[in-house]
């Protein structure tokens, strides 16, 4: 017959016995569930209703790993508490077998425990201690979790008094002892002051001498102050003993370490804190306890060796990946600017093609901003030398130099410079507008007759005769008004003396002869049925082809006509008029009148004519034919004919031609002759310059050039394609002029002595010494030129020489101040391949004689660039940081390209034939000029001070 | 190659990315099972987070 409590619980079996009491295993009757009864054997001292708050408390709890309460009863005297039966058995039992854990299982109870301290220490008022961790009081299930149990109720009131406790070796605090190391009776934590009664129990440890803090009353009792912490250290030695295996020590001092060999060493830092001996020194809370055991994972030192890692690869490589989209951005910011600078040098270059001296040089300075930073790109050689070639500031030839452009309202038809160059006259769009070009400005705006075919001549620098609209008209430019108006007109011709002037309007068939002063119609010349050549629509378009002249004073007419004739009138004598051609072989002529000659060009399908016939002997005195178009200009300083790229002065007496120009295989387009120079277009865009039967400057020009004039200071180039007119002005820059010499002297090399007091002219078979002040020292001839193998002027300290190197290796060397021969020696034969090399700082620059010049690295051999292909290589000279590489083209041209470190070129130098120090000298055949090397900063200054002066 | 300071930085700053990118996905890679591999050795030492 089983025991039944209170009616509802059968006693099924003893379960366990202990200090406190016998604890069974009972059955609830009614809910037929296993049940833990737990008879407590203190005998009824407290008051019933202090056992009640008791049980009160307890039945409270609800925590997975803490047993329920359901009822409290007493029965018989003997105190039932009612609880959960929990299945399984306590840890005590498998560690008295011997049994080990590991380490992550502990380590889950671990969390188990905490979890229920925690629970159980936050409970209200005051919470609650356990009192007495141990295995024992630590039920393992059959789920492998754990359920704490047993702990002491009486602990949870907090009350003052004595209360009994379990006091179990090994896992009780120093403070079941009594000792205390915390150095304070004060309990802390939980609740107020609490003493202790110890129950003595078998696993109770009696006060002795060994026990230095615990005192003990004579009745055997001891006092103890317990808290939280008390509970920690009791829960770390359980854990010690569930780690290890052995039971630590009594005396918390005594304690041996976990093996750091077996354990993880934030496992055992955990133990050693929780079984610290002064409770201030270990986990003040299980939370902080249970916090340690969650931090394992991040704390250990391999988690954050792993975290570093992570962080140091995360934080490099995206240095790493920003630094290199920072230089990515950059660099690509560069190669735009680089690019955008390459644009502007060659819209620079296109500008000062089409004369446009102005906007190169603004385009070459967009190239070149002032302001930069340290991330834009560098300057770019190409701008560089932009700007140079805008600025022209290595041309120290005489001539003309661009000057800048005239943009007219649209294409011009016709352009005109004053006889003394001052004043140009556009006719465009049937309006003539006349421009002073020193100072710019537009001094008249005329309507002209609305017609290609319309002329305008200047009578002289002020006045100027125009085809105006319905009449001739004649204005006077510095007074700005019209002094006469004749007749319709559209070709106008002016005597060489100015008084008198010709007009033809149209198709019309006769020639109105005027007095310029007066306006009075002097005569009027008829062609019979004869009209001069006119396009069908003569709105747009002009061809020139006609030719219509008047003789010095006005007493001549020349005229061509449609049907291809020509005729010669004579305004005294009409008996005297000639006819110069037969009908309908000729359409273009060109001609005029010069002194008592006329001078002509007939051009059609039987080829060309050219013919000069003296009007007061009515014969032809000369004259030839050929295939393609003649031009010629006669006036009052000669006859002048164009034969394909070469232009002559034609002797009318004798027909004794002088060259005057030579285009170099280009065709002559136009030309215009001034005082001192020739002015000479081509068929291929250029225009050159000759001065005598030199050639002093030519360019290249964008578009074709259909009107050229030159006069005075002044010239001019238009087209009909464009609105825009160049303008050039002469230009001496004989400040810069170091030596004048015999120009007649041919040379091929010239050189300055170190010392700047020589200048030495030689070429293959002799050369010319002259003092700078230009006096001739020496002029010797070469002895066997035929041998001469290589000539080097050299330069060393204060003394210079020509050293001439002869095949049979003979080495003369000449002085550069006298002349004299210094040396004679006998060498070994030269290589006859020419090749030669040249050394720079930081260049090797190989010169091949029948190859491109090469530029290496001196140091590392990495070819750097390539030279000119077509030239040949002639000298180098470091200049500062750049290299200046001086050139000899196949025409015997000579002229310097400045160089930067990587070989591109800031600046083209025509005619430099020397470097001495920083100092150039250019040779203009007749004189040698001298200029420094110009920093960029220079350049871009004298390029902010230059846009504002030019013409525009 | 004679490139110039620009087309270096250009070129080389998206060859750096390129590179950071490239070992960036190698580290990811490597981390990641070296992360693995120690989350496991932990496991087996410390028993499974609590949640």
């Amino acid at each position: 017959m089983q025991q039944v409590i209170a009616g509802t619980y059968e006693i099924v079996r003893e379960i366990g016995a202990g200090g406190a009491g016998v604890v069974y295993l009972a059955r609830h009757l009614r809910l037929n569930k296993d049940v833990v009864l737990k008879a407590d054997r203190r005998t009824l001292s407290s008051r019933p209703e202090t056992l009640r708050r008791e049980v009160d408390a307890l039945k409270n709890l609800s925590h997975t790993y803490i047993p329920q309460v359901y009822d409290f009863l007493v029965e018989d005297g003997v105190v039932y508490t009612v609880m959960d039966y929990i299945p399984g058995e306590s840890l005590d039992k498998p560690l008295a077998r011997g049994e080990r854990f590991s380490q992550a299982q502990v380590i889950q109870w671990a969390f188990q425990l905490l979890e229920a301290l925690c629970y159980l220490h936050s409970r209200a008022p005051h919470g609650i201690l356990h009192g007495d961790i141990k295995p024992a009081n630590i039920m393992l299930t059959p789920q492998n979790t754990i359920c704490l149990i047993d702990f002491n109720i009486a602990l949870a009131l907090g009350e003052k008094g004595a209360v009994r406790v379990g006091f179990s070796r090994g896992y009780a605090s120093p403070e079941h002892y009594g000792v205390d190391y915390a150095g304070t009776a004060a309990t802390q934590g939980v609740g107020t002051s609490a003493t202790t009664v110890v129950e003595e129990t078998p696993e109770t440890v009696l006060a002795d001498s060994a026990w230095p803090g615990v005192s003990s009353g004579a009745d055997g009792h001891k006092t103890i102050l317990l808290d939280v912490r008390s509970d920690i250290y009791s829960l770390g030695a359980t854990l010690y003993h569930l780690f290890t295996g052995v039971r630590p020590a009594q005396d918390a001092r005594e304690v041996v370490p976990m093996s750091a060999k077996e354990f993880s060493p934030g496992v055992a830092a955990i133990i050693r804190k929780a079984m610290a001996p002064n409770p201030n020194d270990r986990f003040q809370s299980a939370a902080e306890m249970l916090q340690a055991f969650d931090s394992l994972y991040s704390e250990d030192p391999r988690t954050k060796r792993h975290r570093r890692r992570k962080l140091v690869a995360a934080g490099i490589l995206t240095a790493l990946f920003l630094a290199g989209g920072c230089s990515a951005f950059v660099g690509l910011r560069q190669m735009e600017q680089r690019q955008n600078a390459y644009a502007l040098a060659e819209y620079s270059a296109s500008a000062l093609r089409a004369g446009d001296v102005e906007g190169a040089v603004a385009y070459a300075l967009e190239a070149l901003p002032a302001e930069r930073t340290i991330w834009d790109a560098p300057y770019t050689a190409q701008a560089q030398k932009a700007l140079t070639d805008a600025l022209g500031v290595y041309d120290l030839s005489d001539g003309y130099h661009a000057m800048g452009t005239l943009r007219l309202p649209s294409e011009p038809l016709k352009l005109l410079l004053s006889p003394e160059g001052g004043r140009l006259a556009a006719l465009y769009a049937y309006e003539v507008a006349v421009y002073d070009l020193e100072t710019g400005r537009q001094l008249a705006v005329l309507e002209a007759e609305p017609s290609a075919l319309s002329d305008v001549r200047f009578l002289d620098e002020d006045r100027l005769l125009y085809a105006g609209a319905g009449a001739l008209r004649a204005y006077d430019l510095t007074a700005g008004q019209e002094l006469w108006a004749g007749g319709p007109a559209t070709s106008v011709v002016v005597s060489a003396d100015g008084s008198r002037a010709a007009a033809v309007y149209r198709s019309e068939h006769q020639a109105v002869l005027y007095d310029t002063e007066t306006g009075a119609v002097v005569q009027t010349v008829s062609f019979g049925d004869r009209s001069q050549h006119v396009a069908i629509n003569d709105s747009f378009a002009d061809p020139e082809d006609d030719l219509l002249a008047l003789n010095r004073d006005g007493t001549k007419l020349a005229a061509s006509f449609s049907d291809g004739t020509l005729a010669v009138y004579d305004l005294e004598d009409p008996s005297r008029d000639l006819e110069l051609l037969d009908p309908h072989l000729y359409a273009q002529f060109d001609g005029g009148f010069s002194g008592a000659y006329f001078a002509f060009s007939a051009y059609g399908e039987g080829g060309s004519l050219f013919a000069v016939v003296d009007t007061a002997q009515l014969a032809q005195t000369g004259g030839f034919a050929g295939q393609s178009p003649f031009l010629v200009q006669a006036d009052e300083s000669g006859i002048a004919v164009a034969l394909e790229d070469v232009l002559v002065l034609l002797d009318p007496v004798t027909g004794e031609q002088t060259e005057v120009a030579y285009t170099q295989g280009d065709p002559i387009r136009a030309f215009s002759r001034g005082e001192a120079y020739t002015m000479v277009a081509t068929e291929g865009q250029a225009c050159w310059f000759f001065r005598g039967a030199e050639a002093i400057s030519h360019f290249s020009s964008q578009e074709s050039c259909d009107f050229i004039g030159a006069a005075g200071d002044y010239a001019v180039v238009g087209s009909r394609n464009t609105p825009a007119v160049q303008l050039q002005r002469l230009e001496s820059r004989q400040e810069t002029q170091v030596l004048a010499y015999d120009a007649a002297y041919a040379h091929d090399e010239a050189r300055v002595s170190a010392d700047g007091s020589t200048v030495m002219l030689f070429r293959y078979d002799g050369f010319r010494l002259y003092h700078r002040d230009g006096r001739l020292l020496a002029e010797v001839a070469l002895p066997d030129p035929e041998q001469v193998y290589d000539q080097q002027y050299r330069r060393e300290a204060e003394a210079s020489w020509l050293e001439v190197l002869y095949y049979d290796g003979t080495m003369r060397r000449y002085s550069a101040a006298d002349g004299a021969l210094l040396s004679e020696e006998r060498l070994a034969p030269p290589d006859p391949s020419l090749y030669e090399e040249f050394y720079t700082d930081t260049l090797r620059i190989t010169a091949p004689l029948h190859g491109t010049p090469v530029a290496y690295d001196r140091e590392t051999g990495e070819e750097i660039a390539a030279l000119e292909e077509d030239d040949y290589l002639t000298y180098v000279t470091q200049v500062g940081t750049w290299v200046m590489t001086e050139y000899i083209t196949a025409q015997g041209e000579r002229y310097g390209l400045l160089l930067n470190e990587r070989c591109e070129t800031l600046a083209y130098l025509q005619n430099l034939c020397d470097i001495v120090g920083d100092t150039l000298y250019f040779d203009y055949l007749g004189t040698l000029r001298t200029s420094r090397v110009y920093s960029l900063r220079e350049l871009i200054a004298l390029g902010e001070s230059e846009i504002g002066g030019r013409v525009q | 190659m004679s490139w110039t300071v620009s087309e270096w930085l250009f070129y080389g700053g998206l060859a750096a990315m390129a590179v950071a990118a490239l070992l960036g996905l190698v580290a990811a890679l490597a981390l990641h099972a070296a992360g693995r591999r120690l989350r496991e050795t932990l496991r087996r030492e410390y028993g499974e987070k609590r949640r």
